[in-house]
């Protein structure tokens, strides 16, 4: 045995107390780690995090892959709601609640040159609190703003995409009908084998998504689409006598 | 000073080798895994560096302990980093996704096992001189 046995170190149980928690934390670790591994290869993060917007968004992804196959979003299982839930208590309540309320029992309790007490498993259980307090204040903040901002990046992103998708199909819907006046004898209100004299009929000038103007010359019309949701895009392109649209531009976001 | 100080290599005290086990475990390994995302965030699981957390952790700890405990713990917080290690490298470290072929994957474990070892001594060891200094101030206090 050691020259230190006789010295009250540690309080009556502390060694198995904390062997006791340890192994728990080593089971949550394992835990953890196999999730991880489940999970990880569909590019989720870990569910034993703390945050349960990592739930939320896996949750998320699986609705919308639902819904690409089309069927109905789902709720949440009752084992995920649990995996949110449970981290949530422990570290958004249960941890601050024993630290502040430990931290002022120590304060009060405070004994000057008392010496230094035995190791009791409240301390470090208390330490692991405060740790873990610390820790989600320090996080949550970026996190939530980092967040945000892919969050917001990738509805900007969307929103853009749709909208250049919905340009080409009126893009599509105007050549149909530069096509038609090319067509159309002029005795017809047609152009007569020339797009002179063509213009974007007065109901699809201006829609939702964008405002559309044409340069008619004889064999071609050059449709200029510019966005109305983000000025900054536009879309040009050329129908022939064919009626082939060729030389897409795209400008801004669209590019 | 008192004689309790004096440097026993041979004399391990196994309840402090579990207790600096066990802290590392509660103030290492499990803040990490609960703040993962931020870990993801911040730092990849690559080898460098993940042996650059995990020996701040261990240093942290094992100074913790050396200040703690009374008499010279530096071997105790030492074998204890090492057998951390042992944990931390299945649970959290990437190293078994390396391309190595044998030799070399065990050269770069036995070389993590030995830093991690040399990591908790060092800084069991810086925490015996600050309990040392503290120990120097008090009774010029009283």
């Amino acid at each position: 045995m050691s020259h230190r046995t006789d010295s009250p170190e540690f309080a009556p149980g502390f060694i198995w107390q904390i062997i006791l928690l340890t192994f728990v934390v080593l089971c949550f670790a394992l835990y953890s780690r196999g999730q991880e591994g489940s999970i990880g290869k569909m590019g989720v993060a870990s569910p034993t995090s703390i945050f349960p917007w990592m739930i939320g968004g896996k949750q998320t992804i699986e609705n919308g892959l639902r819904a690409f196959s089309g069927k109905p979003p789902e709720p949440p299982p009752v084992g995920d709601r649990a995996k949110a839930l449970g981290p949530v208590l422990i570290t958004l309540v249960l941890c601050p609640t024993v630290f502040f309320l430990e931290w002022r029992r120590r304060r009060l309790a405070k004994a000057p040159g008392a010496g230094r007490p035995p190791l009791r498993i409240s301390r470090p259980f208390y330490a692991l609190c405060g740790l873990v307090t610390v820790f989600v204040a320090v996080a949550v903040g970026p996190i939530a703003f980092f967040g945000e901002i892919s969050r917001a990046d990738l509805r900007h992103a969307q929103a853009v995409q749709g909208n250049r998708d919905l340009m080409i199909n009126e893009l599509n819907i105007l050549a149909v009908d530069a096509a038609q006046y090319f067509i159309l004898p002029k005795s017809f209100g047609g152009g007569g084998r020339s797009f002179i004299g063509y213009s974007v009929p007065q109901t699809n000038a201006k829609t939702e998504g964008a405002f559309y103007t044409v340069t008619a010359t004889k064999n071609a019309a050059a449709f200029r689409a510019t966005s109305t949701r983000f000025p900054s895009c536009a879309i040009q392109v050329k129908v022939d006598s064919l009626r082939h649209m060729r030389e897409w531009i795209y400008e801004g976001e669209f590019r | 000073m008192n004689d309790t100080r004096t440097f026993r290599l041979t004399k391990i005290d196994w309840r402090w080798l579990v207790v600096t086990y066990c802290f590392l475990v509660l103030f290492h390994l499990l803040p990490s895994l609960l703040e993962l995302s931020l870990w993801q965030f911040l730092l990849s699981r690559e080898t460098w560096q993940f042996a650059l957390w995990a020996g701040g952790g261990i240093a942290l700890v094992s100074a913790y302990v050396g200040y703690r405990s009374t008499g010279i713990t530096i071997l105790e917080p030492g074998i204890a980093s090492m057998l951390y290690m042992a944990t931390l490298i299945p649970t959290m470290s990437k190293i078994r996704d390396i391309h190595a072929t044998g030799y070399r994957l065990v050269g770069l474990l036995v070389a993590l096992h030995l830093i991690a070892f040399l990591v908790g001594c060092f800084g069991a060891a810086v925490g015996e001189w600050l309990q040392m200094q503290r120990e120097k101030k008090q009774p010029a206090r009283s």
